[in-house]
């Protein structure tokens, strides 16, 4: 990197510094939870704006208007108390008791929140399972609680009742029930998820080439082609898996934009690499499987993000993340079950050649360039 | 090695910029220590006001139907929902006529005051029922008709908020009821007369920092609608005179520091804005006007705060809140640049809102007004 840009860059951002504000939303009393329900366990993160803590609680001890981890760590007792006050769980004419298995902080749209991770045994056969939410409503009846991830469920003092959908409902219930749930949602991801797909889509449009003195030919036959797509997708499989694994149960844990604005750089490097494949078949000097693997690692993350959203941290749960990975493995396999077929068929073809595999890398390097700069500057400008 | 480590060390050098903090929101995680702060609950210190307010809220929790302490603490939180620009107080003040919320005839102050929260929260029928069954039965309730002439300014009602004016000035003191009056007049463009009338009502009403805080009240509010009628009236050296003598009284009072940061706005001063709204970005009208200042100064520079106004908009949109229409109309006409949106927005608002700047944002979103 030359050195008068990089100066320029930091000037500018030094600059974006000075300019920003030091904001913390005034925004009305907003509680978030997120529900899963496993076999006889109902899991849930719930995150309580502290302020509202405070109010009922009076959790600042020594009164300096600063709350302190140490004040909030030490009233466990009677934050499950508030909970099973607050958001009792009703299952037939059982009322299941909350336990708190977990106690965090987290910052929703600018709010700091307590994160509180709690699980319940639920009776033999669950039915009718339900919720009923008061939560702070007597002290502000402006409070809302907002259930759920993609589909959003508004909790206030006129709606009370959260019913949860049992399991083999409709697959766009605010919460995730059974593990073929999971496996749906993995699937759903995998497919929706563009970014995963363009990463894996740049390393496998040149699977069915090779470089030749010639110039890029297509593959001699299937078997070569076969090998070389089921070596880069199951290192890509491998890599996240352990990731997810190591995110889902909280050993390690990177910033939410850190890991996007990464995936969308892979990549841009992924696709840098798949235009430097060598003769030999290798990509920038290592097998294509490895440029998957080192990436995988990160993209990994990326699927943790997502069963956080579903609530799976809040359980930690192994059956449910098998079942995600599962889902996006299915999902992973049915693309490239499509795509190598047709690949291989079209892979002598000046199409694919000179159109699909080149033009298709670009596009994509074009859309991940402006993933990773949306992603990496909080800016939104992409359609998708 | 050095290739491989060669594509990891470009994608942790482009990933560098995602490290830089956006408010927004932040994963769950485990502070370091016991001793860690996680909140500031109370950015402005405990002080005076705030013990005052919370023993008043304790002893009305001890007796939540005595009227007189609840009278108190609604007001209180009432006057601290607008001094902070902040909702939360207004939920306090709903408790504290819960008991009397759903009563079809509750005592007259009580009707007031559960009209002003109505009002509050852009549920302008339902306060208007409340303010006129109020001033049925205490004709000569001078903050019921200030209530009622602003709700009927609000929703562009000319003849309802000139009578509601007209016995003010019988009512009220003679600040109170020529701001009314000049308010009405702004609606129909008739600002020639009431001009010079506030402007006299002004000066016969000396305030300064000193005195009480209702007076204070009543000289800021004046002074900011004087000043945005001569800014409209193209007398911009005297709109400025009144806005530095109005801040001077109340430095951080939210509503006029966007009307000053309006007019700055509008006269190309956009450097002056940063500095005056960097600590009230919590304040979403102000953070809006940050941002649109960010943007003239530095174009990109407002990336951030466009993030986070995004944000808090998508967090009404989801909590079903409604009070933000004329902001996030604002937002995308000026820094999404999306005007079929900003027009979709600035209609829906006009059903509710019928005030000079909803018209003026119903005129720039005018399609013939598109680039």
């Amino acid at each position: 990197m030359k050195q008068a840009p990089f100066s320029r860059l930091l000037l500018a951002l030094g600059l974006a510094w000075l300019l920003t504000n030091s904001a913390r939303a005034h925004t009305s009393s907003t509680a978030w939870l997120q529900l899963v329900v496993s076999n006889r366990i109902a899991g849930a993160q719930l995150e309580l704006p502290l302020r509202d803590l405070d109010e009922a609680l009076g959790l600042d001890a020594n009164d300096d208007g600063q709350l302190t981890w140490g004040e909030l760590r030490r009233r466990e007792t009677d934050l499950q108390a508030l909970v099973q006050r607050g958001l009792p769980l009703r299952c037939g004419d059982a009322v299941p008791v909350w336990k708190l298995a977990g106690l965090q902080v987290s910052e929703r749209s600018e709010v700091p929140c307590a994160v509180l991770r709690l699980s319940a045994q639920l009776p033999d056969e669950p039915t009718d399972l339900a919720l009923d939410y008061h939560l702070f409503f007597d002290q502000d009846p402006l409070h809302r609680c907002l259930v759920g991830g993609a589909v959003t469920t508004v909790l206030s003092p006129e709606h009370r009742r959260f019913e949860v959908p049992s399991p083999g409902e409709n697959g766009s219930a605010p919460i995730a029930t059974g593990w073929t749930a999971f496996v749906r949602e993995g699937v759903h991801h995998i497919w929706t998820g563009y970014d995963h797909l363009a990463f894996l889509l740049v390393l496998l449009l040149p699977a069915v080439l090779r470089r030749t003195p010639h110039g890029w030919l297509g593959a001699a036959n299937f078997r070569e082609a076969f090998f070389a797509v089921i070596k880069v997708v199951t290192a890509f499989t491998l890599a996240h898996s352990v990731t997810l694994a190591l995110a889902a149960f909280e050993t390690v844990r990177l910033p939410a934009r850190l890991v996007e604005a990464t995936i969308a750089a892979s990549i841009l490097v992924a696709a840098g690499l798949a235009w430097r494949k060598t003769q030999d078949g290798r990509i920038g000097g290592r097998q294509a499987w490895l440029t998957a693997f080192g990436f995988g690692l990160i993209h990994g993350f990326g699927f943790a993000g997502v069963l956080g959203e579903l609530g799976l941290g809040s359980v930690g749960l192994a059956g449910p993340l098998l079942s995600f990975n599962l889902g996006v493995e299915l999902g992973q396999l049915a693309c490239v079950a499509v795509f190598l077929p047709v690949a291989f068929a079209l892979r002598d073809t000046r199409f694919y050649r000179h159109g699909v595999w080149p033009l298709g890398t670009a596009l994509v390097t074009l859309v991940a360039g402006g993933w990773f700069v949306e992603r990496a500057f909080a800016v939104t400008f992409m359609p998708f | 090695m050095n290739r491989l480590l060669r594509p990891l060390f470009a994608t942790c050098a482009l990933a560098l910029p995602a490290s830089l903090p956006v408010h927004a929101t932040r994963l769950p995680f485990t502070p370091p220590d016991d001793s860690a702060v996680v909140a500031r609950l109370r950015p402005g210190g405990t002080g005076a006001a705030e013990r005052q307010f919370r023993a008043a809220r304790a002893a009305l929790s001890a007796s939540p139907t005595n009227l007189a302490l609840a009278l108190d603490v609604t007001r209180q939180a009432i006057r601290r929902a607008r001094a902070e620009g902040d909702p939360r107080p207004l939920g306090h003040a709903l408790t504290a006529l819960g008991p009397w919320w759903t009563l079809s005839a509750p005592p007259v102050e009580i009707l007031v005051l559960r009209a002003t929260i109505r009002q509050s929260l852009h549920d302008f029928p339902a306060a208007l029922a409340d303010l006129n069954a109020a001033v049925a039965r205490d004709p000569r309730h001078a903050a019921a008709w200030l209530t009622k002439a602003t709700v009927h300014t609000v929703r562009g009602e000319v003849s309802e908020a000139r009578a509601a004016a007209a016995r003010l000035v019988m009512l009220a003191d003679p600040l109170t009821a020529a701001v009314a009056v000049a308010q009405v007049a702004a609606l129909d463009g008739q600002t020639a007369k009431a001009i010079p009338q506030l402007l006299r009502a002004l000066e016969r009403t000396p305030v300064t920092v000193t005195s009480p805080p209702e007076q204070r009240e009543a000289a800021v509010w004046a002074g900011t609608v004087v000043a945005e009628l001569l800014a409209r009236s193209g007398r911009p050296a005297e709109a400025e005179k009144q806005f530095q003598t109005a801040l001077h009284l109340a430095p951080g009072d939210p509503y006029l520091l966007g009307a000053w940061t309006d007019f700055l706005l509008d006269h190309q001063r956009a450097a002056e804005v940063l500095p005056l709204l960097r600590e009230h970005a919590h304040v979403d009208a102000l953070l809006l006007r940050f941002a649109e200042a960010q943007r003239a100064v530095s174009a990109g520079s407002e990336a951030a705060s466009v993030a986070q106004l995004r944000a808090r908009f998508d967090l009404a949109r989801l909590r079903g809140d409604r009070l933000h229409l004329r902001e996030e109309a604002r937002f995308h006409l000026r820094l999404l640049g999306d005007f079929a949106t900003a027009r979709r927005l600035a209609e829906e608002n006009w059903i509710i809102q019928k005030e000079p700047a909803d018209a003026r944002l119903l005129a720039e979103t005018e399609p013939e007004s598109a680039p």
